[in-house]
């Protein structure tokens, strides 16, 4: 019997792991093209995250806002702020 | 979000992330604890700033094996009950860089109490005057094997702890301490404990391979013998403080060189400070015969040499027992030689560089670049020549390898 290496959860994750470190873009792109990928490939592009707000950006969009304060050499400064503060 | 942080592994909190309000902490922090926003989190590293956002109370899962907390210099880390939570019984590596008033010292220091034996790595530094309590308590982790730190070593430590440091494979010291901590490890090494046998000797770190020390420290004869005592050593790099000072503050002797290299036969790379352009050094090329001799393994070097006589003394040493200790000669296989601002004038060399080339790659007959300043054209004169002339010397030697075995380089 035949059991294609995409459904087993194991060998699907080492070829993420691989493809994570060359293409994030790629496993993003994994992670939406079929349901039965995404949880897995998602699971490992989250694994590593260099930003909190990216965590905090998650919620939905009616929890947070992003309220400008200041301006900097011409670029708008801001904060994400919980809704309603 | 909780699904998202439940894959987190990893997560970093720098301080440029100024897009973040206070309130978002606020509210993050209602979270109760049985409910962590990242459950499996193993490694975070949190740049703290006091006013964007300093509290990670939230991320901090029992899991945590790797945690990085530093305040941005000159701001004090004003968050103690953070500190206080840290699942310190379950942490491998620890790399702590902040200033904290007495609150966060008090902290730090039950953090220290509860460390369990799984700890590896432990860096300290900023954090002004820890007791001698608390280093001695951390001289206890079986198993740390890094330590880094700018502090003081312990000046009241016990006279019969049972070992220091048994599992200690690196250390690097920074700032004015380093120079105290160099001793107190070579004092904690010589002593006698009581076992059940009688008195024992006790080995401070009996397996260090690597120390880094990059305070400028004056090496002279009494502080190199310090160094005696760590017999495993592998890479053993020191500062100096030639570049400031009025006179060169390296102070050995080719007998104290040689003394070191027979110490430490280990060594894979050396350095021994920065050389200066004074060249008043006492060491000549007899302390690289020495090192190349003794140290099988040394493949990156950096001394002090003097080289106002430079072709004489290469001549010199041809009287030296280690340029025949065996046919071939033992030699290492280093392959870098950095002689920093050492000069080496026309005037040095006289008028044929070959021979004194032929004496070098004798001495170190692997060696493919000579890293030098070219501060002046006048004084780099000489290495500018030998980094021209080596590619062409190795592979004359390559392709005449009998002529070469007959008669070695210089002995003639």
């Amino acid at each position: 019997m035949f059991c294609h290496p995409f459904l087993v959860d194991e060998v699907f994750r080492c070829i993420v792991e691989q493809l994570v470190a060359r293409s994030p873009r790629s496993v993003l792109s994994l992670a939406m093209c079929c349901k039965s990928f995404t949880d897995l490939s998602l699971s490992v592009l989250w694994e590593r995250q260099k930003r909190l707000s990216t965590l905090i950006k998650v919620l939905p969009p009616d929890a947070w806002t992003y309220q400008e304060t200041d301006s900097y050499l011409g670029e708008l400064v801001g904060h994400l702020v919980p809704m309603g503060h | 979000m909780r699904k998202y942080g439940s894959w987190m592994r990893e997560l970093e909190f720098l301080e440029d992330e100024h897009e973040i309000s206070q309130d978002v902490f606020k509210i993050l922090l209602r979270t109760p604890d049985s409910k962590l926003l990242c459950p499996r989190l193993l490694k975070l590293s949190w740049i703290a700033d006091p006013v964007f956002g300093g509290d990670f109370i939230p991320f901090l899962s029992p899991q945590l094996r790797d945690v990085r907390l530093a305040s941005r210099p000159g701001t004090q880390f004003p968050f103690p009950h953070a500190i206080a939570a840290l699942p310190a019984s379950s942490l491998e590596s620890l790399r702590l860089s902040i200033i904290g008033d007495e609150p966060v010292k008090e902290a730090i220091i039950s953090m220290f109490r509860t460390f369990g034996k799984s700890l590896t790595t432990l860096e300290v530094s900023r954090m002004d005057q820890l007791r001698d309590g608390t280093w001695c308590r951390v001289m206890l982790l079986p198993r740390l094997r890094s330590l880094e730190t700018d502090q003081s070593p312990p000046t009241l430590f016990p006279p019969c702890l049972p070992m220091f440091f048994p599992s200690l494979r690196q250390i690097a010291l920074h700032g004015p301490a380093a120079s105290e901590w160099i001793p107190f490890m070579a004092t904690a090494s010589t002593q006698r404990v009581p076992s059940d046998t009688g008195t024992q000797l006790r080995r401070a770190a009996p397996h260090l391979v690597r120390l880094h020390c990059d305070y400028a420290v004056d090496l002279d004869a009494p502080f190199i013998s310090h160094f005696r005592v760590f017999r495993s050593l592998t890479v053993l790099l020191l500062g100096n403080g030639c570049s400031g000072a009025t006179m060169c503050t390296f102070d050995l002797t080719d007998e104290d060189i040689s003394q070191l290299a027979m110490e430490l036969p280990r060594l894979r790379d050396l350095s021994l400070g920065t050389p200066c352009s004074r060249n008043t050094c006492r060491t000549t090329v007899n302390s690289l015969l020495a090192l190349s001799t003794h140290c099988k393994g040394l493949r990156q070097l950096c001394i002090h040499f003097n080289t106002r006589r430079l072709a004489r003394d290469m001549w010199e040493s041809l009287h030296n027992p280690l340029r025949h200790n065996s046919h071939p000669p033992s030699r290492c296989p280093l392959t870098a030689l950095d002689v920093g601002m050492t000069p080496l004038t026309a005037e040095a060399l006289g008028e044929d560089t070959f021979p004194t080339l032929a004496g070098l790659l004798d001495i170190f007959p692997g060696l493919k670049t000579i890293k030098y300043y070219t501060f002046s054209s006048y004084a780099s004169w000489g290495w500018r020549q030998f980094a021209l002339q080596i590619p062409n010397f190795q592979e004359m030697r390559r392709s005449l390898p009998a002529v070469f075995a007959q008669e070695p380089c210089g002995n003639h």
